[in-house]
């Protein structure tokens, strides 16, 4: 295999790991948030947060791209400070855990609201408080739904394409992916390239199809720990 | 609601179908012709293919992309009716692959490298030497190991010795390759800190970008755009026809004008 292959792959985990490890706290907390309480605004966050799953990851990609841009709002103009995000392995961290969100917080929203409210309000009249009934008796019992959202928005991370090239580029060795490899190995005419991997993106799938599979036949799982 | 929702796609369908209809082919009998085109052609070809429509009874919808995209795309399903490849690896390849009509192949055009700078940068290059030297953070290059811009551009790289080695080998680490040329151009308009080689009727279509430096013809590589009738297609005749008016003094001067350099027209012969 060649360097900028293996580059592509390594790249492709750290990116996908991060981003997933980046969206899972704040998109878990919200997707409880979302669940359980009735808040002013919360349609528009809850539009806002899907949007990513329904619009053209070129067109999420292009307004990331114009965010960052050297007088965009997030640019090194407005900032004062030049944050080096396009074109960078950053970028790709930025469009995988944009495009990844939606999938997160979807999933852990339905797997906090399938958890029986009455489980919440029966620790509370045990004497615990809100931060403690969470932690102590909702995440536990929420284990494998949030797995599922982890899996989910690892995989679509892993995937992501249109976002990533808009923003990152396609540069073998730095911001090059597993999807956009194959995009390149495929133009070019490598097809023991892209066959390679074409190989590692099936298993990948495939290994997490089956893990949500047998993660949803468990159900929710108000007994595990 | 259901039923609504249902209502709505039913609707949009119609609506659809309906607009297709309205932009079939007038009475007259319009001929559609599909052109795969290299992607640094993208603007002339549709000059040409305009002043060419306007007393012809003929259509012309284009892809443009990379030749390499386009050929394999050829290879793959031969749907168009004339493919223009900027060079003529690409046209070999086709031609192994039996999609076109070797006999109506023909070399027509050349064109030349430019190094590019956005128009607010600040780089200057006096020779070919600056590149491994200045500070910039990449070289927007179309990708250099399928696409024509960038392999002339890594051919005229490699023939530049620098040291013991090549100016090649000197920016390789920072070469970043785009999918076609004006991908590559699109690239160092965005951002200030990327320099770019690419056709100088690239660089002379964009207001964004300024040309640092400019390959003399003899010391880059030639650069050759081929064309050719794919075979077995519906409207031969009329893509034939059009092919020959490539050739003509007024398809020249709109190439002329937009940078390129037609290629001894007398020598070929007309497609019968």
């Amino acid at each position: 295999m060649s360097e900028t292959t293996i580059s592509a792959l390594l790249l492709t985990l750290k990116t996908a790991s991060l981003s997933t490890l980046i969206v899972m706290i704040p998109g878990t907390l919200l997707a409880y948030a979302l669940a359980r309480y009735a808040f002013p605004g919360k349609d528009i966050i809850a539009t806002l947060v899907g949007l990513p799953l329904v619009m053209p990851p070129t067109a999420v990609g292009y307004l990331l791209l114009k965010l960052f841009s050297t007088h965009g709002l997030l640019g090194p103009d407005t900032l004062g400070f030049n944050p080096d995000i396009l074109l960078t392995w950053k970028a790709v961290v930025v469009a995988c855990s944009v495009m990844a969100t939606p999938l997160v917080v979807r999933t852990a929203r339905v797997t906090f609201e399938g958890i029986n409210p009455r489980l919440e309000v029966m620790a509370r009249t045990l004497g615990h408080g809100r931060v403690k009934t969470f932690f102590l008796y909702t995440l536990p019992l929420a284990t494998r739904g949030l797995l599922a959202a982890l899996i989910l928005g690892f995989t679509r991370a892993v995937g992501e394409f249109g976002a990533t090239i808009t923003i990152a580029g396609n540069i073998p060795g730095r911001t090059q992916t597993l999807s956009t490899a194959i995009f390149t190995a495929q133009q070019v005419g490598r097809d023991r390239e892209a066959y390679f991997l074409l190989a590692v993106a099936l298993l990948v799938g495939f290994a997490a199809i089956m893990a949500s599979e047998y993660l949803a036949r468990k159900g929710p799982g108000y007994l595990a720990g | 609601m259901p039923h609504r929702i249902l209502l709505f796609f039913v609707g949009a369908l119609l609506i659809a179908g309906c607009s297709g209809k309205r932009q079939a082919p007038p009475a007259g009998g319009h001929t559609k012709l599909l052109i795969f085109a290299a992607a640094s052609l993208q603007d002339v070809i549709r000059e040409v293919g305009q002043t060419y429509s306007a007393d012809h009874p003929v259509a012309f919808s284009y892809n443009f992309a990379g030749s390499n995209v386009l050929a394999r795309q050829l290879a793959a399903a031969p749907v168009a009716d004339i493919y223009f490849s900027a060079s003529e690896h690409w046209m070999d390849y086709v031609q192994q692959a039996g999609v076109i009509r070797a006999e109506t192949r023909r070399t027509f055009l050349s064109n030349g490298l430019v190094i590019i700078g956005q128009r607010t940068s600040h780089w200057t290059v006096t020779s070919p030497a600056d590149l491994a030297s200045l500070g910039y953070r990449y070289l927007s290059l179309a990708n250099p190991d399928a696409v024509p811009a960038g392999r002339y551009a890594r051919e005229w790289l490699q023939s530049i010795s620098l040291g013991d080695s090549t100016l090649w080998a000197a920016v390789q680490d920072r070469v970043a390759p785009g999918p076609d040329v004006r991908a590559a151009l699109g690239l160092v308009e965005a951002d200030p800190d990327i320099l770019g080689i690419v056709y100088r009727t690239d660089a002379a279509i964009s207001d964004r970008v300024m040309v640092l430096y400019t390959v003399p013809i003899d010391q880059g590589p030639p650069i050759r755009y081929a064309v050719a009738l794919v075979a077995n297609r519906p409207h031969e005749q009329a893509a034939a026809q059009f092919l020959n008016f490539l050739a003509s003094p007024r398809a020249q001067e709109i190439f002329t004008r937009a940078g390129f350099v037609p290629l001894n027209p007398s020598h070929q012969g007309a497609v019968q």
